[in-house]
């Protein structure tokens, strides 16, 4: 129900736990640009665009995986005095 | 090649009907105005060089992430008085970034929309900052992820103008 009471522009959205959800927009943003740039031709410009975007994401997700292991499963492990 | 003046009626009819001086680059090979024209809206210097397809995708992620930004944080996430630096990266996008700030201050920081409260006693505050914000001021995730939507922006129409800058003007279709 607090949608309906939702101004846009002039108020914030609540964005509650999905707030990290909004990393896939902002690649896919920042793909297009890279690819506008530096793509020699338009052929194949989404394909192209879709391709990186994943590859972002895909790489993000290793590292945040990489990380929660060393926080949760490597760093309990070393002797705390 | 040197043209003279009686060979140009030989020349296609697109060539001669090229717009004179704006679309050819400068002396030293820059493109000067449509790099600017590519600041006051993002995408449109490559536009203007015939990379209509390329200008297009271009001006819908800027102007795309930009609005998102300011959807997802409210007009209050373009600050330039207390978001100074921020404000930097979100100027390259444009006269939309100084708009967005002219709103915030104009509707937002008045009280004209939302209710100005008074903050609670901080070291801020005794600095001479604001004493009284606005109940529409947006805080936590939703601030910095709209500052962070509308910076990024700003960064990436900065690169699209020194790509405009240096680009190639084209007639090829699609490109």
């Amino acid at each position: 129900m607090m949608l309906f009471a939702w101004i846009p522009l002039l108020e914030p959205v609540h964005l509650g736990r999905a707030w990290w959800l909004l990393i896939a927009p902002l690649c896919l943003g920042i793909a297009i640009v890279y690819r506008a740039v530096k793509a020699p031709t338009m052929d194949h410009f989404l394909a192209g665009v879709i391709k990186l975007t994943a590859n972002i994401l895909g790489v993000m997700a290793l590292l945040g995986a990489l990380v929660f292991v060393v926080v949760y499963g490597a760093l309990p492990l070393l002797p705390s005095d | 090649m040197v043209l003279r003046a009686g060979r140009i009626r030989a020349l296609p009819y697109t060539l001669q009907c090229a717009t004179p001086m704006s679309t050819q680059p400068d002396d030293d090979g820059l493109n000067w105005f449509e790099a600017a024209l590519g600041w006051l809206v993002p995408g449109y210097g490559l536009i203007r060089l015939g990379h209509r397809r390329r200008g297009a995708w271009a001006m819908t992620a800027v102007l795309g992430l930009f609005a998102s930004g300011l959807v997802i944080g409210g007009l209050d996430s373009v600050d330039r008085s207390e978001d100074r630096l921020w404000f930097f990266m979100q100027a390259g996008a444009g006269p939309v970034a100084f708009a967005a700030d002219w709103g915030n201050t104009r509707l937002i920081k008045t009280g004209q929309y939302g209710r100005l409260v008074e903050t609670p006693p901080s070291r801020t505050i005794d600095r001479g900052a604001q004493s009284r914000v606005s109940t529409l001021k947006s805080i936590t995730y939703s601030n910095e992820i709209g500052t962070l939507f509308s910076a990024l922006a700003g960064l990436l129409n900065v690169s699209l103008v020194l790509d405009t800058l240096q680009r190639r003007r084209t007639d090829e279709a699609g490109s």
